[in-house]
């Protein structure tokens, strides 16, 4: 048996290779990193995203889905700030606010596997944002706010720890 | 009469074999199978018709088991010679393989990080798509989910020949690398998968 160690190196390189590009995009995994908002003093935080509602966020825009396309859980307002590289800047950071109702917009019906469900988009591309934080919270009498859920989407790594 | 002239040696196996009629059948039922299930995914279907849509998912199962025949049977035939064209033999492999399959791939790719908002929006995520990893990001994003059994196909054909090629170069023969790298293929992944996953 005759061993080349020529062929066995161009092989073992080409493993390292595809290793590499493995690792790298393993470590470069998810387009937006996902945190809970901290939220401000005074500001309760009483639950999480509710149950069954599908939320997609990136640069380019917010899917939200809705099982049954039933809007009762979905009632209180919504929050929807986005943050751009100068608005991150400032101090304190300024953001773009897009606060809506769910139920006054229009959500496109679909059916998977049978099971109806809307889908609600909003383009975001337009601002470029560098983080989003959405959410929804409900203004008990009259006293704002108490924040029901929320998330926040950093795009850019570099803002991780600020 | 006209005598049969003999193939020259560069045309012989590869994809030069004669069509096989079972073969096609086995594709059609694959592929109706596949639409057969993605158009029931996206309607209300009658009772019965939804009971039986978890068959469509063995329309996949099919074009990975006529893909391995298929390609199985060329990898044996061109590695007959890698021990002459070495890295040669693998790299003309390759060629041919994704010629079929990457322009179209990343045109489509391209499209969809055009009109699909939702994903990839990031270099670092389109990066994934890019070298087909997306299978490895779990959950496996909704973005261009479609590609993910084009991915196993496309790692596949990168790793199996390479297995086969190390073999080679461990002095085995070529049928006797063919064997090992099937061997590798059987054992590793669902090793892997148990201790992984």
């Amino acid at each position: 048996m005759k061993i080349d160690f020529r062929l066995l190196t161009i092989v073992a390189c080409a493993f390292v290779v595809a290793g590499a590009a493995i690792v790298m995009t393993r470590q470069a995994t998810n387009s937006a990193v996902v945190m809970e908002i901290i939220p401000p003093k005074g500001v309760a935080m009483t639950d999480r995203v509710p149950d069954g509602m599908q939320l997609e966020v990136t640069a380019k825009g917010l899917t939200l889905t809705l099982p049954e396309c039933n809007l009762d859980k979905y009632q209180d307002k919504f929050f929807l700030h986005l943050y751009t590289r100068s608005g991150l800047e400032k101090n304190p950071p300024a953001f773009i606010n897009l606060d809506f109702f769910l139920a006054q917009e229009t959500g496109l019906a679909q059916q998977i596997h049978g099971e109806k469900s809307c889908v609600y988009l909003k383009p975001l591309s337009d601002f470029s944002p560098q983080q989003v934080n959405i959410g929804q919270f409900t203004v008990p009498n009259g006293n704002c706010c108490e924040i029901t859920w929320s998330r926040t989407y950093i795009f850019d790594r570099n803002l991780l720890g600020k | 009469m006209m005598m049969a002239t003999p193939k020259p040696a560069s045309a012989v196996g590869a994809e030069s074999h004669d069509r096989m009629y079972g073969l096609d059948v086995c594709r059609t039922m694959a592929i109706l199978s596949v639409v057969f299930g993605h158009m029931l995914q996206h309607s209300t279907p009658h009772p019965y018709l939804a009971s039986v849509g978890f068959m469509a998912i063995f329309g996949v199962d099919l074009f990975f088991c006529l893909s391995g025949f298929l390609i199985g049977r060329i990898l044996m035939q061109v590695s007959e010679r890698w021990p002459q064209e070495q890295e040669r033999g693998v790299m003309q492999f390759w060629y041919r393989r994704w010629m079929r399959t990457l322009p179209l791939y990343f045109f489509f790719l391209f499209v969809e990080l055009q009109i699909y908002w939702g994903g990839a929006s990031s270099l670092s995520a389109q990066q994934a798509y890019l070298v087909f990893a997306q299978n490895l990001a779990w959950p496996m994003p909704s973005f261009y989910g479609l590609t993910w059994s084009l991915t196993v196909e496309e790692w596949f054909y990168f790793l199996f020949p390479l297995l086969i090629l190390l073999s080679i170069g461990f002095g085995k023969t070529p049928r006797a690398s063919v064997l090992t790298a099937i061997v590798i293929f059987l054992v590793i992944p669902p090793v892997l998968r148990f201790f992984l996953v």
